[in-house]
């Protein structure tokens, strides 16, 4: 291990998404963890750090962290809780990077765990909202999660010309590869007039714009690059990462189209890695909306600003097209538990690097990418992983 | 099959401090909608802060907003959060003001159905805060 070394995922466990109202968070935290420790082959006394994803709000713990390290027998090592809207849990996978390139520890845990189903659907929208500037919009004007987006969409459309068929497109492809994946929380296909004729949410979004409210949890391990060779013949290397941010209060910004903090953070991820958007082979994109993973499509490069609904319609971002896109069923179709899914995105990328997808596998998967959006685009966190180093 | 569960139940109730931007509410009261400017470097921020992201000063000077605007973009809520549950469906604007700024507020008034980009609308005091209507009532000209 060295400071310059090389950082590997090794280790990975994803529960189930979807309604879990027989555990408690430290329980579902544990099943995910107890995965990863069986898929490494390591033990709770190899972690140096644990790095917990977590919003909360909508369960038991107001601080998690502490009480699943003591039911995963991690103590009494080092950890923390990081908090970064939805994307909480590529924040906890950063800073565990960060935490094994520094060589302080050769061996880092990242759990992300979330459990929604607690409260009931109006509280857990609440709860969501309050993601957004609570001051200036959400106390004054009720402005939901879906409702930023369908500003971004709104926008989006009266710009480009996306149309509502191409949004539910997404929600098409999302839902097919959701159906091959056991570990969804919507196994089930639907069709592109299934999702056009679902009720409105908030205009022009409908109930198949959007995804799901969930439970589930996710854990990675790190290792330095000497550990990483040891532990495994098919470590996963963390080959790029870019963080940004954007304004808390969405008008703001000088184009609602676009979420600037996933450009500048691609860019910086694709400039570390010394690759280019074409060279990424399947991505796990942040579909929290059937428009944001349009806009994903575009801020990551994958198109032109403007053509990310083309490339829906092309199918372009299907098996078999230009790039793979949430292969895995996507927070549209898998879940969404909100610190869980960024680490359950490394763990998808991880499994697709190693060949282990199963119905769903990209041929020949050799980089993947994940991009994590936190709230509306305040934050965005991009990592670029790769089979070789 | 019934679960068995521990009912918990957390009621918060909490205090927003708005003195640094006392002026804000008081001549919100008198109808009036007021921004603050820098007086370092001149940005206008509304809704107002009381002191500058751009150049740290914290000298403000308060300003009245003429309330012209235009329209960007909107959102029809129909699934609101509880705390909105008598109101819905209501129309949430961002729209560019002529001061510069742009700001997000609800948009009444006006039928959904002629609602369009670019649309000049007029930001309007409210009692616990400010909404969008349409420039000239019932217009269908963009």
């Amino acid at each position: 291990m060295g400071q310059n070394g090389k950082v590997a995922v090794v280790g990975i466990g994803h529960t189930k998404f979807g309604k879990r109202n027989d555990v408690t968070v430290r329980e579902l935290a544990f099943e995910a963890v107890k995965e990863a420790f069986e898929d490494s082959g390591l033990s709770p006394s190899d972690i140096g750090f644990t790095i917990v994803a977590n919003y909360g709000g909508f369960s038991e713990d107001m601080s998690a962290a502490p009480y699943i390290l003591e039911y995963a027998g991690l103590n009494p090592k080092g950890a923390m809780r990081v908090e970064a809207a939805c994307a909480s849990g590529s924040a906890a996978l950063h800073a565990a990077y960060w935490n094994v390139r520094s060589g302080l520890t050769d061996l880092a845990l990242v759990i992300g765990v979330e459990k929604m189903f607690q409260v009931d659907t109006p509280t857990a929208v609440e709860l969501l909202g309050r993601a957004g500037d609570v001051l200036w919009e959400f106390i004054p004007f009720g402005t939901t999660f879906p409702g930023y987006y369908a500003l971004i969409a709104t926008d989006h459309m009266n710009k480009y010309g996306t149309t509502e068929e191409q949004l539910a497109m997404v929600a098409v492809k999302n839902h097919k590869y959701g159906a091959m994946n056991p570990l969804a929380q919507m196994q089930k296909e639907i069709t592109l007039e299934d999702a056009l004729k679902s009720r409105i949410i908030a205009w022009p979004l409908k109930l198949y714009d959007c995804c799901l409210i969930s439970d589930g949890a996710a854990a990675v391990i790190l290792a330095s690059e000497d550990k990483a060779k040891k532990i495994t013949d098919t470590p996963i290397w963390i080959i790029g990462l870019g963080s940004a941010t954007d304004t808390g209060y969405l008008a703001d910004r000088t184009d609602i189209s676009t979420l600037q903090a996933a450009v500048l953070a691609s860019k910086q991820a694709y400039k570390m890695a010394g690759i280019e958007p074409k060279n990424v082979d399947v991505a796990e994109v942040h579909d929290c909306f059937t428009i944001a993973e349009i806009v994903a499509y575009e801020d990551l490069g994958f198109c032109k600003k403007g053509e990310g609904g083309k490339m829906i319609e092309e199918g372009q971002t299907y098996i078999g097209g230009k790039i793979p896109v949430n292969v895995d069923g996507g927070l549209k179709s898998k879940g969404h538990p909100i610190g869980a899914t960024g680490v359950a995105m490394a763990a998808e990328i991880t499994k697709q690097l190693r060949g282990e997808a199963g119905r769903r596998q990209v041929p020949k998967a050799e980089v993947g990418l994940i991009h994590n959006v936190g709230a509306a685009g305040q934050f965005c966190y991009v990592t670029i992983l790769g089979r070789e180093s | 099959m019934e679960q068995p569960v521990i009912k918990n139940v957390l009621n918060i109730s909490m205090e927003i401090p708005q003195t640094k931007i006392a002026k804000f509410w008081e001549e919100l009261k008198r109808g009036k909608l007021f921004a603050t400017k820098c007086a370092e470097c001149g940005e206008i921020y509304f809704p107002p802060k009381a002191d500058c992201s751009k150049c740290y000063s914290s000298k403000m000077d308060w300003i009245e907003l003429a309330g012209n605007a235009e329209l960007i973009t909107w959102t029809i809520i129909h699934v609101c959060p509880k705390s909105f549950s008598q109101h819905s469906p209501y129309v949430i604007a961002v729209a560019k003001l002529e001061e510069g700024c742009s700001v997000m507020a609800w948009l009444t008034n006006i039928k959904h159905e002629d609602i369009k980009p670019g649309i000049k609308l007029k930001l309007i005091p409210k009692e616990f805060g400010y909404e969008f209507i349409p420039s000239k009532p019932n217009t269908k000209s963009a």
